[in-house]
């Protein structure tokens, strides 16, 4: 992992606290996942949320608003697999 | 025998309906009245997109609750100026990664500093979309039988108020403000009979011609209820 960027006397002293395989960009990536995972059940609602208006009112931008917010959850749930990568 | 008479046979009606099978509503049989609310609805005003804040006799647009031969006169909106704070949130929001991620309190490395800035970039799309189809869905619907009212106050949350025409009991117009004067837009408080007292139709587009509208809508529930032509 690339730590050249973080000044050495903020992450250092936490390091020595972890064993030298452990390092705590860990803990910082699990609050991102986490973070994510809540973002992508709001995405989830959101479509259904755009079906149950749908539903209610028909007047004819039920297909595009029904395919932008599929486009949402399918581009969270997008980012989520790419920092469970890069991060 | 010889046949003395011989009926002709019925032919069997179809059993395909069309989506929604809709009779011609009795309002519109009654070409007085038809061609009073074609006088109040300008001719470029109808047949306008379904997206528009001021649709008048709309044809292709249903709600949920609508019955079989009901037919909407005038869907109404929020003007679309009404969005603009929303618009321009939107508009910092998308700026602010730009701005401030280089001003981090400590050093982050890049592909945090990348993530950070994709998902605040979805919330914000997020947040406008939300905004956008609370502006859309939030609607106000007068048809031939009713008003309706259906809000979309919260995630997940509906609500729909109704109330027949002929418990209308007044109808009323404030318009108010620079904003709202330029842009010909205001609130119409609508008085009624029934369970909820008041219906308001809050930043519509031309509350004059609703209210007139409305106003004949309502002689003509009560023309009806005179010469018995009630549903």
């Amino acid at each position: 992992m690339d730590n050249s960027i973080i000044p050495a006397d903020d992450l250092s002293s936490l390091a020595s606290f972890f064993p030298a395989w452990l390092s705590p960009w860990i803990f910082i990536k699990i609050l991102f996942l986490i973070g994510l995972t809540l973002y992508l059940a709001f995405a989830g609602m959101v479509v259904r949320q755009v079906n149950l208006m749908t539903r209610t009112l028909q007047g004819g931008y039920d297909r595009t608003l029904k395919l932008v917010s599929w486009a949402h959850l399918i581009v969270a749930l997008g980012i989520f697999l790419l920092s469970l990568i890069i991060l | 025998m010889p046949e003395i008479y011989t009926a002709p046979k019925k032919k069997a009606k179809s059993k395909t309906k069309t989506s929604v099978e809709r009779a011609p509503a009795r309002f519109f049989h009654h070409p007085t009245y038809k061609a009073k609310i074609e006088k109040i609805i300008r001719p470029e005003q109808r047949n306008k997109s379904h997206w528009s804040s001021f649709v008048a006799q709309p044809k292709t647009l249903n709600f949920e609750t609508q019955e079989r031969k009901e037919r909407v006169i005038l869907l109404l909106r929020r003007h679309f100026i009404t969005n603009l704070s929303w618009i321009l949130t939107t508009l910092a929001l998308v700026m602010a990664p730009f701005l401030f991620l280089n001003y981090f309190p400590f050093e982050l490395p890049f592909r945090y500093r990348l993530i950070i800035a994709l998902v605040w970039w979805l919330a914000s799309f997020a947040f406008a979309f939300e905004k956008f189809l609370s502006w859309l869905f939030n609607v106000n619907i007068i048809t031939d039988e009713r008003i309706i009212d259906i809000d979309f106050p919260s995630l997940l949350y509906k609500d729909i108020s109704e109330t027949k025409l002929d418990q209308i009991q007044d109808v009323s117009i404030r318009v108010g403000g620079f904003t709202r004067s330029l842009f010909n837009f205001g609130d119409v408080a609508i008085q009624t009979a029934g369970p909820k007292v008041e219906i308001y139709f809050e930043a519509i587009l031309n509350p004059e011609q609703v209210s007139k509208v409305l106003n004949e809508l309502v002689l003509e529930e009560e023309q009806e209820k005179l010469e018995g032509r009630v549903r």
